[in-house]
């Protein structure tokens, strides 16, 4: 018997889980993703621990994408997205426009030498995977010249490729929302509003603060649990990584005064409450929403917000304002529900074709991940699992030998 | 195992290292000369065209000397794959690059090298006998529990053409409408038991005493009420979250009020919910709340209000409950300060809004309901501590290894399902017992299994109590000891890492061997410490 072909689109931390777990029961995977690299989103964020372990899952991220590289026999194109769909008695032809990656992935030996030769910082190296050539890149061709193993080509062409395959999984991953679409955040107007986003890849750089801070704010519920800025839902993941940004903060920092913004603090699954108890005590919980976040003359964010116990509007100063910016649906999921033939839902997330939560449907097309809902990581990874489950199903393969 | 196969040595060089062009000759030079070796074989360019060359030499045991660049590429598996190679059959040397800078002398390396090489070479053909086929477990599962998790883990299992046996303790009825399969998946529970009952693969009984888990070489043995040792080759435990009563008289707690809307009663009057009265009320339990209390709104003229401290909504489908149920016409108040006076079933109810500050009263309710605190039965607790799960908060059972992937404890073969792993919901237990699955498919291939070489060992007189190894150990292995102030290892935990040793003020924490009589791993060992 042929052995069966998938598809995952998207090389997030659910894709790349689907695409290992399908691997290894023997079916071909073809993974597709339109960064030049595998990890998505969350293979750059920094890891939350304090003083001990705090379970922010970024580590599963590296440890899938080391997995990819290292076992998973998978059909990697980067650089690529799905652009046809045509299927006929139970197979279906996918068409993918696939951009040439700039480094050869399956040559490259990790010696680091092109990192070195850029003068403009283009080549970014990527947690449990190799490199990848950012936007920055002019093709100066100083990198071509040190790569010991002719790995690099900084040729860029396109092609479109159709495969054949019997399933389909959407792993779309999502967008994290942008809050210069609402100027009461203050944010794209002064730079010492950032996101949670942005913060992120500052933990990831072990930067942490981008300037000296005396008073940092955390603002929850930026573009969730709002009806003026279209995003009704909660995006169950802020709560979560506020509290443990400001509690990897507070060791980088000891005297730093932390302020907490919130409507509710969403305790989600147990985790949460492993370090509930710890941080409390160490921050300022205010709960209160903002009403707007604007500059004083010496540049800094004034957070203005109605004090609940005094019944009146105050105004704090602050060095640095983080505004803990939720979870969209992805950009493109208009795009890919067309494609698929999917719905969306009011929140504007793709529609799980079956009833349970790892969706199956008898035209093959499966999504995993964070297109459905929002997700926290180690959800995504067993969301995963259910759903690589339930594609073998699907394809009549067995899962014990 | 075909032991008249010749050793060969491949020498990559070392292009990609700073030093390496020069040094990989030298060692060329002497590698020749060795006795043990029979045949050398360079690779020039060996990031190119290596894997043509290879094909010259299929057929022999092959021993790899390299750049470790071209081992964390993959090169090393391919070619081994490519020359039909065993586990035992190929070994790779890491030469790093770094350890031409740390001698001085080059020749002291290549004598660490050569003789490492020689010995390796010598381990090799004496002992590549040793190979250990997988542990393969045996096909048979056991399942603890048969609400929605346990039914739903045994329908998947059969499905599998596995034999699976669902026990559950005898005063508990087989089945019984458990809080997920109430209201919020009406009729789900009997149907997925008159499956189960209809499908060959699946027993179900009950049990009175069960005797101890023994765990034997393919699996676990049991017996229960004293019958014959049962074996099976896997243990999922997915036992039943039992919720407190009420702590006030006359209150009610949720389970109850299920019974009652279940049973068909009506419920009329004044009812009045109190949720984050002790502690913070999870979600889940909020979305059981919002789901009984549209059910008594749709079935009767009952007054709802529902007193809380915050909106939770972090669920997904929660903020729409919250929606209908705003116009369904059940009232959310936020309190601040809540207190209640009771006498005897008649509810006083002194609240604080924590906006205005204004104070509230609802005097008389005819029903309040708490819901209370769930947890584990004791009976499920005795299962979890004799199958060597650890218990967090005495509530939740949290082997190291569970939240990161599919429900894996560290005890080879013991998978945990379904609410024992914390609130859930069906569609929360239909995906985890999907998951469940495919755990279970790599531990039945024996290739989950993976064997841990080392388990630390607290010194109890050297010992000072300090705690540090409970900060540092990353798999929370270590717990304290409070009655003889030492600190003390979960050895299902541990993985033999030895953080705890190397930080351990006092030295009290070794590493205990526990292969040493397996020559593998002494050869791994070999290969992988620094020269």
């Amino acid at each position: 018997m042929a052995s069966k072909k998938v598809c995952v689109v998207g090389a997030g931390i659910s894709g790349i889980s689907v695409a290992n777990d399908l691997a290894q029961a023997g079916i071909d995977v073809f993974l597709v993703d339109k960064n030049p690299y595998p990890g998505g989103q969350s293979v750059f964020y920094g890891c939350k621990a304090a003083d001990e372990c705090v379970r922010c899952g970024v580590c599963l991220v590296r440890e899938a994408v080391a997995t990819l590289k290292n076992k998973t026999g998978a059909e990697c194109y980067f650089s690529s997205r799905p652009v046809g769909l045509r299927s006929s008695n139970g197979s279906m032809e996918i068409d993918i426009q696939s951009s040439a990656n700039l480094i050869d992935w399956q040559a490259c030996v990790e010696c680091g030498r092109c990192v070195d030769a850029c003068p403009e910082q283009a080549i970014e190296k990527v947690p449990g995977w190799k490199y990848f050539v950012n936007e920055k890149c002019t093709a100066c061709g100083k990198c071509v010249d040190a790569c010991p193993v002719g790995a690099i080509s900084l040729k860029r062409s396109k092609e479109q490729i159709t495969i054949q395959v019997d399933g389909i999984v959407l792993a779309a991953g999502y967008e994290p929302f942008d809050p210069a679409i609402n100027r009461k955040w203050g944010f794209g107007t002064n730079p010492r509003v950032l996101t949670g986003s942005q913060m992120e890849k500052l933990f990831f750089e072990e930067k942490y603060l981008p300037v000296k801070a005396q008073n940092v704010a955390f603002v929850q519920c930026v573009g969730s649990r709002s009806t003026m800025e279209g995003e009704k839902h909660c995006s169950r993941v802020c709560c979560a990584y506020a509290l443990r940004m400001s509690g990897r903060l507070k060791q980088e920092y000891p005297d730093l005064n932390i302020d907490l913004y919130y409507m509710d603090i969403q305790r989600f699954g147990k985790n949460f409450d492993q370090f509930w108890d710890q941080i409390k005590g160490k921050i300022n919980l205010i709960a209160s929403n903002p009403i707007s976040i604007k500059t004083d003359d010496r540049g800094l964010p004034v957070v203005r917000y109605e004090s609940l116990p005094e019944l009146a509007c105050r105004e704090q100063t602050y060095d640095i304002v983080v505004l803990s910016n939720g979870i969209s649906p992805a950009r493109d999921a208009e795009n890919l529900a067309d494609l698929f033939n999917l719905d969306l839902n009011t929140a504007g997330f793709l529609v799980s074709p079956g009833n349970g939560s790892a969706g199956t449907n008898p035209g093959g097309i499966f999504t995993a991940g964070t297109c459905k809902r929002p997700m926290r990581i180690d959800d995504c990874v067993e969301d995963a699992a259910a759903v690589s489950r339930q594609v073998m199903h699907s394809l009549g393969v067995q899962v014990y030998p | 195992m075909n032991s008249t196969r010749s050793i060969v040595a491949v020498l990559c060089d070392h292009q990609c290292s700073p030093n390496g062009p020069v040094q990989a000759s030298q060692l060329q030079k002497r590698l020749s000369e060795s006795t043990s070796i029979d045949k050398l074989i360079v690779l020039q360019k060996a990031c190119q065209d290596q894997e043509k060359k290879l094909k010259n030499i299929a057929g022999q045991k092959v021993l790899f000397a390299g750049c470790p660049y071209l081992e964390e590429s993959g090169f090393y598996t391919r070619a081994a794959e490519n020359l039909g190679l065993g586990p035992g059959e190929m070994l790779v040397t890491d030469v790093k690059s770094s350890i031409f800078d740390l001698y001085e002398s080059s020749e002291t390396i290549e004598d660490n090298l050569v003789g490492r090489l020689e010995s390796l070479g010598r381990l090799l053909a004496d002992s590549v006998a040793v190979k250990e086929p997988p542990v393969k477990l045996k096909r048979n599962v056991l399942i603890f529990g048969s609400g929605l998790s346990g039914l739903k883990a045994a329908l998947e299992l059969s499905g599998e053409k596995l034999s699976v046996d669902l026990v559950e303790t005898e005063d508990q009825p087989v089945a019984p409408g458990c809080l997920a399969g109430g209201l919020n998946a009406p009729g789900q529970i009997e149907e997925l038991t008159e499956q189960a009952r209809g499908s060959e693969h699946v027993a179900i009984f009950p049990y009175r005493q069960m005797g101890p888990i023994q765990t034997v070489e393919k699996g676990f043995t049991v017996s229960f009420d004293g019958a014959q040792q049962r074996e099976y080759g896997a243990v999922i435990y997915a036992p039943e979250r039992i919720e407190a009563p009420a702590e006030e008289v006359g209150a009610w707690n949720l389970t109850r009020l299920y019974s009652r809307i279940m049973e068909g009663h009506s419920i009329k009057g004044r009812i009045v919910f109190i949720l984050d009265r002790e502690g913070e009320t999870a979600p889940e339990v909020v979305r059981d709340v919002l789901t009984a209390a549209k059910a008594i709104k749709e079935r009767s003229h009952a007054e709802i209000w529902i007193l809380l401290k915050q909106v939770r909504v972090a669920l997904p489908g929660l903020q729409e409950l919250y929606d209908l149920a705003r116009e369904m016409g059940i009232i959310f108040v936020k309190y601040q300060a809540l207190h209640l006076k009771n006498d005897f079933g008649d509810f006083q109810i002194d609240g604080q809004d924590p906006q205005t500050g204004a104070a509230f009263q609802i005097n008389k309710p005819d029903r309040v309901i708490l819901p209370g605190r769930s947890g584990l039965s004791q009976a499920a607790v005795q299962v979890a501590n004799s199958l060597g799960l650890r218990l967090y908060n005495d509530t939740y059972t949290q082997p190291y290894s569970l939240w990161r992937l599919a429900n894996e404890s560290n005890h080879p073969g013991v998978l945990v399902c379904g609410s024992a792993r914390g609130n859930m919901d069906a569609s929360g237990v239909a995906e985890d017992a999907a998951s469940v699955v495919l755990a279970l498919k790599q531990r039945l291939r024996g290739e989950g299994i993976i064997p841990v070489e080392h388990l630390a060992s607290v010194d109890k007189d050297k010992c000072a109590y300090c705690l540090t190894c409970l900060r540092v150990c990353p798999y929370g292995a270590m717990v304290k000891n409070v009655e003889d102030r030492v600190a003390q290892v979960i050895t299902t935990a541990c993985q033999g890492c030895g953080v705890c040793a190397s930080e351990c003020p006092a030295e009290a924490i070794t590493l205990r061997n526990l292969s040493q009589e397996s020559v593998l791993a002494g050869m791994h060992k070999l290969l992988f410490s620094s020269i």
